[in-house]
């Protein structure tokens, strides 16, 4: 019986040791915040060509999905030898590079817009040419998606251009 | 013939001896909260009560962040969409908030949620580049650092009602991560279409902070218990404690 109450009361003095130390370990003052954050990324783009041809010239307007994350879009025409093609921009959007012979549409093309016209127009048309003849005129485009310098300035990548043609 | 008496040995007295000397540890805590707590009065009388406490927050470009403003909220404006490899601000700081001096530290955690929402470990954090200014008053322990987690100590006490250093001045997200897709040719209405599935299309980049303070009095034993490192607080500057 001694024993037994021996025993409870050792462990009586240590539980009140242990407590003791607890309360000088919770004394210490603490504070704490915490915050978080975050935004997606939207990656992808689709854009459709459209083209009317009327008067020997095809009307060229490129248009960006509701979707479409902004992108830069160039363009060019071929055709066989037995045509002439002159392109031209009315509204002054379009600039050619005479370098790798692409037309350069300038402003940022964002989702829902179109581009300005660009006419490519035939010329030196055969003599014996009449409404129904069938021309082997393709117009090339190619979008790439607007990438940032870290001082925000756009600038395209045309080596990571998706590209789409017309017959 | 001087006698002695000789007490008979109880098993009962190394039991009382004990329970003495518990009874002894527990007065004596009792003593050091009392009188810790007493030094802060005036010895003649108390005329007030002044409750202290110690208060934390964090700031986001001199803004404070709390309940009401998000980490990131103002990145962007209503309409605008994120641009890759763009540098936009974010200059992280803690602020003293409580009426008592403290040390504070910060745990940084960046990660990404796939289009469901689920966190996605397989996609690099690196791409997240949250650019770490440390400078002179923010160490950072490489030891408890991993990918997604950044830790650092500031050196110096935060004083009641200042602003740390910030930890950090610009977030870019590389735009590697737009160069991850699949490639597919249709022919649609006679036109030929090249279409790009992108990777990583509605993923979002997550940026948690985590801020702790602790008091300067007695700083190595509270940072030891409250944070679980051994720092050393020498005239008022933390450091690293060499191993003993």
């Amino acid at each position: 019986m001694k024993k037994k109450v021996s025993l409870i009361l050792c462990g009586l003095a240590l539980l009140l040791t242990v407590a003791a130390s607890l309360r000088g370990a919770q004394a210490y003052f603490t504070a704490n915040a915490w915050a978080k954050g975050g935004k997606p990324i939207h990656l992808g783009y689709e854009e459709r060509i459209r083209e009317e041809f009327s008067s020997w010239t095809k009307h060229v307007t490129i248009t960006a999905e509701p979707d479409s994350e902004p992108v830069f879009v160039r363009a060019r025409a071929y055709a066989d030898e037995t045509v002439n093609l002159t392109v031209q921009d009315e509204a002054g959007n379009w600039t050619l590079n005479e370098e790798d012979g692409w037309w350069y549409y300038g402003p940022i093309l964002r989702a829902e817009e179109a581009t300005g016209e660009l006419l490519v127009k035939i010329t030196d048309l055969p003599k014996d040419a009449e409404p129904g003849t069938d021309f082997n005129v393709i117009i090339v485009y190619e979008c790439t998606r607007v990438l940032y310098q870290a001082d925000g300035t756009p600038y395209a990548d045309w080596s990571k251009a998706e590209r789409g043609e017309t017959p | 013939m001087r006698k002695t008496k000789n007490f008979p040995v109880s098993s009962a007295r190394p039991t009382r001896v004990l329970l003495i000397a518990a009874v002894v540890l527990l007065v004596i805590g009792g003593i050091g909260t009392a009188w810790a707590a007493l030094t802060a009065f005036s010895e003649d009388r108390v005329y007030e009560v002044e409750l202290h406490h110690i208060g934390i927050g964090l700031m986001e470009n001199g803004e404070r962040v709390d309940e009401s403003h998000e980490l990131l909220e103002n990145m962007l404006g209503a309409d605008e969409e994120l641009q890759l490899g763009r540098a936009y601000p974010e200059a992280i700081a803690v602020s003293n908030r409580g009426t008592i001096d403290m040390y504070v530290r910060v745990s940084l955690y960046k990660y990404w949620l796939n289009a469901d929402g689920e966190k996605d470990p397989a996609l690099s954090p690196d791409m997240i580049g949250l650019h770490l200014t440390p400078g002179e008053n923010w160490m950072i322990d490489e030891n408890a650092s991993t990918p997604e987690r950044t830790v650092l100590y500031y050196k110096p006490i935060l004083p009641v009602g200042e602003t740390s250093d910030p930890l950090s001045d610009v977030l870019v997200i590389d735009p590697a991560l737009g160069e991850a897709y699949t490639e597919t040719e249709t022919e649609e209405d006679g036109y030929t279409v090249i279409r790009r599935t992108y990777d990583y299309n509605g993923y979002t980049f997550m940026i948690e902070a985590r801020t702790d303070g602790v008091q300067t009095h007695n700083a190595e034993d509270a940072i030891l218990s409250a944070w679980g490192v051994r720092l050393k607080a020498e005239n008022g500057v933390l450091s690293w404690k060499e191993a003993e």
